[in-house]
């Protein structure tokens, strides 16, 4: 029996030691990939790091409404590495349509923030080294919401006790406000929770953040959205969307269960649209921020992005059954006879979508941990192409704008 | 005429020095080392299970790329009641084929295998729903013959002090869990995969404690009976001792309103932030890991009803603040201490008192029985709380839920006090 003991206690510290070790050893390998790839996406070398593109081949109608100008030539992007954090900015201010985007190296890397010209996606692009969860960009301000500590905000400065267990323990996220050239140039705003989506209004003056609170439990996994109105130029918070005075049919409409999330701004300032979530139904929402209300226009909609003529909303719908996988299918609704109608995107698609122009949108989806920006033309018979490689979070700045 | 001399009996004892000779921490040596190396094994499993728990929203979103919207209102429902039901099977069976050890072992080693898995699902959505079951699966088999484990090797008067060990180094677990998992990825911020890597390390070392390190007990295989049949193990029903501890656990179950609301009444009554919420359940813990063998000890001496029930009195209590129309913050604390306490004095003393009514043979069945009479009634309380919380009658529904904690109080004092026919 005592034989039988040591045995077995022989046998269990073995075991220790073999998990110990091939804890190490993982952990190892990790820092080591991680590092690699680091330096490549700082490098010059087009194939890991930073994006590519890939001409959406046989399709030469896509190609010439978009890129005219698109070479086969391996692309060569000059990262200028001159980021946020160093403080030290891109040169030349971007001139003409340009793209702001978040490059997608791999699922362990997060992006970063990166800007390239319309005309010449496939050639330059210039990318900081400031990752980024989510990027959006619109009337000269870009907002980013990083992890990273952030000269000139309080982006990580302070971790009070509830930051340390809170949603923001492993995050710490705040959103960063940079110009046109890569600049920091306003106070950051520390985050509640985790990034889920964010926009600049036209004017950049006012950013709508959305962010995923959690509660921790054992196994259940509970999500609730908070989204709120930020003053770009100061970092004060205007607004949470939830304090708005919400009506349907004319009539008060509130619930505790509320949760909203995925703006999309209007020209006319402090006007936007979001989707609202209540009892396991989503509802479009017309806000004005200043007199904080909101009234439900239309049923089934999340993530709306309403067109540069703002008189389509495009967005993303969910079919599939409820309590599984979720499926989404693009589709675009019309402002002025509210009816939507799907568009030609088979997959599902699981982002808010962008503008490109008036007759096309741009979407990111990943596939095999990659992620590739897609365009779509806006109306139900096109078909989608592959526009833009190991990229998200597509931000058009169009110079005639 | 209902026993309650209890309450006299309490009155004449309160002296400070019998308390000081109640909390005895060398009586801690008596506790067997079974007990010891079960607390161990649930120590490493519950922080490889908090580990993965705590990053699974961050990883879920950032890395996996899910939309909580998607994933998040997963039918927790369905999922909850057939684990209930398994855990009733699995524990019925471990009684009939006597093998606790194994039985509780497969669910320790389920819960290691879905770290590895979640590790490989990648993004697949139905393989990491799949693998979140598993873990639940693996939690709902091993509970009851870990519990009957626990109780077979610590003699009958000391049964509350056994469990309250293994409470406490359980819970440890569920602390230094997020803990591990946030230095983790402090210093490797998109470790995700590290996380996962060393949760189920540490899990794995947890089911060699329980393997290699844990004898089966003497208990129900020296009995030379036949094997208990399905029958007799949901015979136990018939008896009258038992059916009055499952009938008030039930009763006190769907009064009692779930974690996860008590902390966002906390949060919102206190108009503390949003991010307070995982603090509270990780200061809860905390106490709970202080106060559970003091607890467990005092229930020995005392009487473990009087503990169990004075807990769900502090439940009461805890419904009663949030029903205080202002709070200061500093209530926070005050709130959670008294959770923790809560949870001290009822959830080991309870399996103390379920294996103290039942016989070596029929332990693991009794033990699951009442799992899964309180967890489907807790999954009523959730329900109806959450139905009661949407249609916006939040301070009513705490009202109902005193009202209805008041009344299972007063039913289980009865029948609980009725059990001791001399």
């Amino acid at each position: 029996m005592n034989g039988g003991d040591r045995r077995r206690l022989n046998l269990f510290l073995a075991l220790c030691v073999i998990c110990v070790l091939a804890m190490l050893l993982f952990g190892f390998a990790v820092v080591r990939r991680s590092r690699v790839s680091r330096m490549a996406s700082m490098n010059v070398e087009p194939k890991s790091g930073t994006s590519n593109v890939k001409a959406p081949a046989g399709n030469p109608e896509a190609s010439q409404s978009e890129e005219p100008t698109r070479s086969t030539s391996e692309r060569a992007p000059r990262v200028v590495a001159k980021d946020i954090p160093a403080a030290a900015a891109w040169k030349r201010k971007p001139r003409g349509n340009v793209l702001y985007f978040r490059t997608g190296a791999s699922p362990d890397i997060l992006g970063k923030l990166a800007v390239t010209p319309l005309d010449a996606l496939d050639r330059i692009s210039y990318s900081s080294q400031l990752s980024c969860a989510r990027v959006h960009f619109s009337g000269g301000i870009g907002v980013c919401l990083t992890r990273e500590a952030v000269p000139g905000g309080e982006g990580r400065k302070e971790i009070g006790l509830a930051d340390l267990f809170g949603p923001a323990s492993f995050t710490g996220y705040s959103a960063v406000v940079f110009d046109s050239q890569l600049r920091s140039v306003a106070r950051n705003v520390k985050l509640n929770g985790f990034p889920s989506r964010v926009r600049v209004s036209p004017s950049g003056r006012l950013a709508a953040v959305t962010v995923f609170l959690s509660g921790q439990s054992y196994a259940a996994l509970k999500f609730s959205t908070q989204t709120t109105i930020i003053d770009v130029g100061s970092g004060k918070i205007l607004a949470d969307v939830e304090t708005f005075a919400v009506t349907r049919n004319g009539q008060a409409f509130h619930s505790p269960d509320f949760n909203f999330w995925g703006v999309t701004f209007s020209r006319d300032e402090g006007i936007f649209y979001a989707t609202l979530w209540s009892t396991g139904k989503t509802y479009l929402v017309k806000c004005d921020l200043a007199k904080h209300a909101a009234e439900v226009i239309y049923e089934g909609v999340e993530c709306p992005s309403l067109s540069p003529d703002n008189a389509r909303i495009a967005f993303k719908k969910r079919t599939g059954f409820i309590g599984g996988p979720a499926i989404w299918r693009i589709s675009l609704l019309d402002l002025r006879t509210l009816t939507d109608a799907p568009l030609g995107e088979t997959r599902s698609v699981d982002d808010q979508v962008e503008w490109l122009d008036n007759n096309h949108i741009l979407y990111s989806i990943t596939e095999n941990d990659k992620s590739n920006i897609w365009i779509l033309p806006a109306d139900p018979n096109g078909s989608p192409h592959l526009w833009l490689t190991g990229a998200s979070s597509p931000a058009v700045v169009l110079s005639a704008n | 005429m209902y026993r309650l001399d209890w309450v006299t009996r309490i009155r004449s004892r309160q002296n400070p020095s019998d308390i000081a000779k109640t909390l005895n921490w060398s009586r801690l040596r008596d506790v067997s080392p079974t007990v010891w190396k079960l607390g161990f094994t649930s120590l490493l499993t519950d922080i490889s299970s908090e580990m993965t728990g705590s990053i699974l929203p961050v990883y879920f979103v950032l890395h996996l790329h899910f939309s909580p919207q998607g994933f998040g209102f997963l039918d927790g429902i369905s999922q909850g009641a057939s684990v209930a039901l398994l855990s009733l099977i699995s524990g019925v069976l471990a009684d009939r084929w006597r093998r606790q050890k194994e039985v509780a072992t497969a669910g320790y080693a389920l819960s290691a295998l879905s770290r590895i898995a979640l590790l490989a699902a990648g993004s697949v959505w139905t393989l990491v729903a799949a693998t979140l079951a598993l873990d639940r699966v693996g939690k709902g088999i091993r509970t009851a013959p870990r519990d009957a484990m626990i109780s077979l090797s610590s003699p009958r008067h000391e049964l509350a002090t056994a469990f309250s060990v293994h409470r406490a180094l359980d819970t440890c677990g569920a602390v230094l869990g997020p803990l591990t998992a946030f230095l983790l990825l402090r210093f490797l911020p998109e470790g995700f995969n590290v996380v996962l890597m060393a949760s189920f390390c540490i899990g794995l070392v947890g089911l060699g404690v329980i393997s290699l390190l844990v004898h089966q007990q003497a208990g129900p295989a020296d009995l030379r009976h036949s094997a208990p049949s399905v029958r007799l193990s949901l015979g136990l029903l018939t008896q009258q001792r038992f059916r009055a501890l499952v009938i008030a656990a039930g009763a006190l179950g769907i009064a009692t309103v779930s974690d996860g609301f008590i902390y966002l009444l906390l949060q919102s009554n206190t108009h503390s932030s949003a991010a307070s919420i995982p603090l509270y359940a990780f200061l809860t813990a905390i106490f709970y890991m202080l106060l559970s063998v003091p607890a467990g000890q005092l229930a020995d001496r005392w009487g473990r009803g009087k503990i169990f029930l004075s807990g769900y009195g502090l439940l009461a209590f805890i419904y009663t603040i949030l029903l205080l129309p202002e709070m200061g913050s500093r209530m926070q604390f005050v709130v959670v201490a008294l959770f923790g306490a809560y949870y001290a004095a009822t959830d080991g003393v309870l399996a103390a008192m379920t294996s103290a009514t039942l016989g070596a043979e029929l332990r693991t069945s009794g033990l699951a029985l009442l799992n899964t009479a309180t967890s489907l009634s807790r999954l009523v309380s959730s329900i109806l709380f959450g139905w009661l919380w949407t249609s916006g009658a939040m301070r009513t529904a705490v009202w109902m839920f005193l009202l209805g904690l008041s009344g299972a109080v007063i039913i289980s004092v009865l029948i609980l006090a009725e059990r001791k026919p001399k």
